[in-house]
């Protein structure tokens, strides 16, 4: 996984909330059995409409999303996150996300960054007032900064640790090998097995 | 203190805990199918690794599968790419699977019970966010994504954070014409589809005791439109009935075993939750959502919100690009996944929908407040941002105090 420590870029106003994992990365995009080439399916709807805000000139080559409140719900897929990853997206604002989707987000190195909506509003107004306003989001002093705005965020420390040493999950699961070995010989036999019977 | 459901089998799965880290739980059955599967084996194949358990390991062809003419080659080269990528990762890997035609092949959600191995005092994942259908039996089950199935596949183990714990208890009987879905309709109405975020909600009460393991399994799989993390259901009777000689089940001293230690899977009375909810089921109505997320929705004795007073673009889509289906006979009918739209003789939202006085102060809590003949929740009406804090939505079929009518309304501050 590629470390996250700071990232500066322009960034994509998406006023809109509760956008699920099906907006960004309709279901019939999850055939592909491979993690890369998803990026002409993200928001694959809206973005029939020219007015849609990534469709838009002065906001091509952003790589800051801020969303609305409840992004991310809906189904598990983690395609929604590669699909993000793939157009060129480190980094997504929302005041909420869903649980699973920020899951997700944090274990393929793509920050989500929870910030209060009245942030939220400001970032917009600023990208939106001036697209070419620049937003730093900056793991190692857990901060957004833009124009007028300072805004710290929280991150668990174990969540931004991994991140900013782009650490593997499984790598770190597999130290602890004794231990699930010695749960693995203390499970009750009545426990389901779906060996064939 | 007490501890509740979740907690408990939560306790019995820790494999390492270490403060400031999340838990490393063990995971007892996981289930595959082909669409969130295949990057995963790639994963493992990179890195030279196996799958750790196989014995608690069960994939299906679900998700990309034709319901007709199964025994003809798959027409859509993408999903017949998908099909055969999870037969072939199944084959290298040693994973039991049941293919298309195969008698046992099904929605993974439905293979994992009536197989007999989803069980009480389990943890259930798979790469699908309805894996919560599962916490029906007792059992901690819940969605994962791509690179958590790898993590499962890999080790058999998950490191997780922990989660808060809500219990919905729903009160007395439901009327004869409301449905399990009806209910979690009206739940998921009453919290919000972000309102059960970061939680784990066990149902209880007279009304979800009564309930059949399918009725049970309908009301914990859409757990995840609360935006829950899990949804649980004590096991009971009811439970251990269903499982019973299932292929997969305990038998002989260890269905004895498991039997006993499913009896303590209960939350202690003692026990604390973050989060309480309580319903009456009696006044429930059938219930139907009007857009395209579950929060949209009404009992059927409601109207329908005007799209022209949502202020989010979002929330203006769904109404009015909102699938559904019209009634042949002029009124609203319910179809699977309970969406639908009026049809032209539904009469529109009028102004007078929206001027109801404000709801009395001692309604203004999102709990059901004690001597109060109707609930108030600051749920969205119209818009999710702006007005659900400032206005205020009767969502209760029941009568409101001054006898108004039941016709949602709002007041805008």
């Amino acid at each position: 996984m590629e470390a996250f420590t700071t990232h500066t870029g322009r960034a994509v106003p998406l006023r809109r909330s509760n956008v699920d994992t099906d907006q960004i990365i309709p279901a019939h995009w999850l055939k592909k059995v491979t993690r890369d080439g998803f990026e002409d399916g993200l928001f694959e709807a809206w973005r029939k409409d020219p007015e849609f805000v990534l469709n838009r000139s002065e906001h091509k080559g952003g790589t800051v999303l801020v969303a609305g409140p409840d992004f991310g719900t809906g189904s598990s897929r983690e395609h929604a996150v590669w699909a993000l990853q793939n157009y060129g997206f480190k980094a997504v604002i929302s005041s909420r996300f869903a649980d699973i989707f920020r899951g997700n987000s944090l274990k393929n190195g793509l920050l989500t960054v929870v910030l209060p909506q009245e942030t939220v509003d400001r970032l917009w107004k600023l990208v939106e007032a001036d697209p070419a306003a620049e937003v730093t989001v900056d793991l190692v002093d857990r901060q957004v900064r833009a124009e007028g705005i300072t805004a710290d965020f929280e991150l668990d420390e174990n969540a931004r640790w991994r991140l900013l040493e782009g650490l593997d999950d499984i790598s770190l699961t597999l130290r602890e090998e004794a231990d699930i070995v010695a749960y693995e010989g203390r499970r009750p036999s009545f426990k389901p097995s779906t060996t064939v019977v | 203190m007490g501890r509740t459901l979740a907690e408990k089998v939560w306790d019995d799965h820790v494999v390492r805990h270490a403060d400031g880290e999340p838990d490393l739980l063990f995971i007892d059955l996981h289930l595959l199918h082909e669409v969130t599967s295949p990057q995963a084996f790639d994963g493992l194949r990179k890195a030279g690794r196996q799958v750790r358990r196989t014995d608690l390991t069960i994939a299906t062809e679900d998700h990309n599968t034709p319901t007709l003419d199964i025994d003809k080659p798959i027409a859509d080269p993408v999903s017949r790419t998908q099909l055969e990528t999870l037969r072939k990762n199944c084959a290298e890997f040693g994973v039991r699977l049941h293919p298309l035609g195969d008698v046992e092949q099904g929605v993974v959600h439905v293979v994992g019970p009536q197989l007999g191995l989803t069980q009480p005092g389990t943890t259930v994942v798979c790469g699908d966010s309805h894996t919560s259908t599962h916490g029906a039996f007792g059992a901690l089950a819940f969605g994962i994504g791509t690179s958590q199935v790898e993590h499962v596949l890999a080790t058999q183990t998950l490191p997780l954070a922990p989660f808060k714990t809500m219990a919905v208890t729903v009160e007395g009987e439901l009327p004869e014409t409301v449905t399990a879905k009806d209910l979690i309709l009206a739940i998921i109405a009453r919290i919000g589809t972000g309102g059960g975020q970061g939680f784990v909600i066990e149902y209880r009460g007279e009304a979800i005791e009564k309930l059949s393991m399918e009725a049970r399994m309908t009301v914990c799989n859409m757990s995840i439109e609360a935006g829950a993390r899990a949804g649980m259901i004590a096991p009971d009777e009811t439970t251990f009935a269903y499982l019973q000689g299932r292929p997969h089940a305990p038998q002989g001293e260890d269905w004895d075993a498991a039997v006993e230690y499913w009896r303590t899977l209960r939350s202690d009375d003692d026990a604390v939750f973050d989060r309480e909810v309580v319903i009456d089921a009696s006044e429930l109505a059938p219930f139907v959502t009007w857009g395209t997320n579950p929060g949209q929705g009404a009992p059927l004795s409601e109207s329908v919100p005007d799209p022209s007073t949502f202020e989010d673009a979002s929330e203006k889509y769904a109404r009015r690009e909102g699938p559904g289906v019209h009634g042949s006979d002029g009124r609203v009918s319910r179809c699977a996944k309970s969406r639908w739209t009026p049809s032209s003789s539904v009469p529109a939202p009028t102004a007078a929908s929206r001027t109801c006085a404000p709801p009395p102060r001692s309604c203004t809590a999102v709990r059901w407040p004690t001597g109060c003949g109707c609930w108030w929740s600051p749920v969205r009406c119209g818009s999710r941002s702006r007005p659900w804090r400032r206005g205020w939505t009767r969502c209760s079929p029941r009568p409101a105090p001054s006898g108004g009518t039941r016709a949602a309304r709002c007041v805008w501050a």
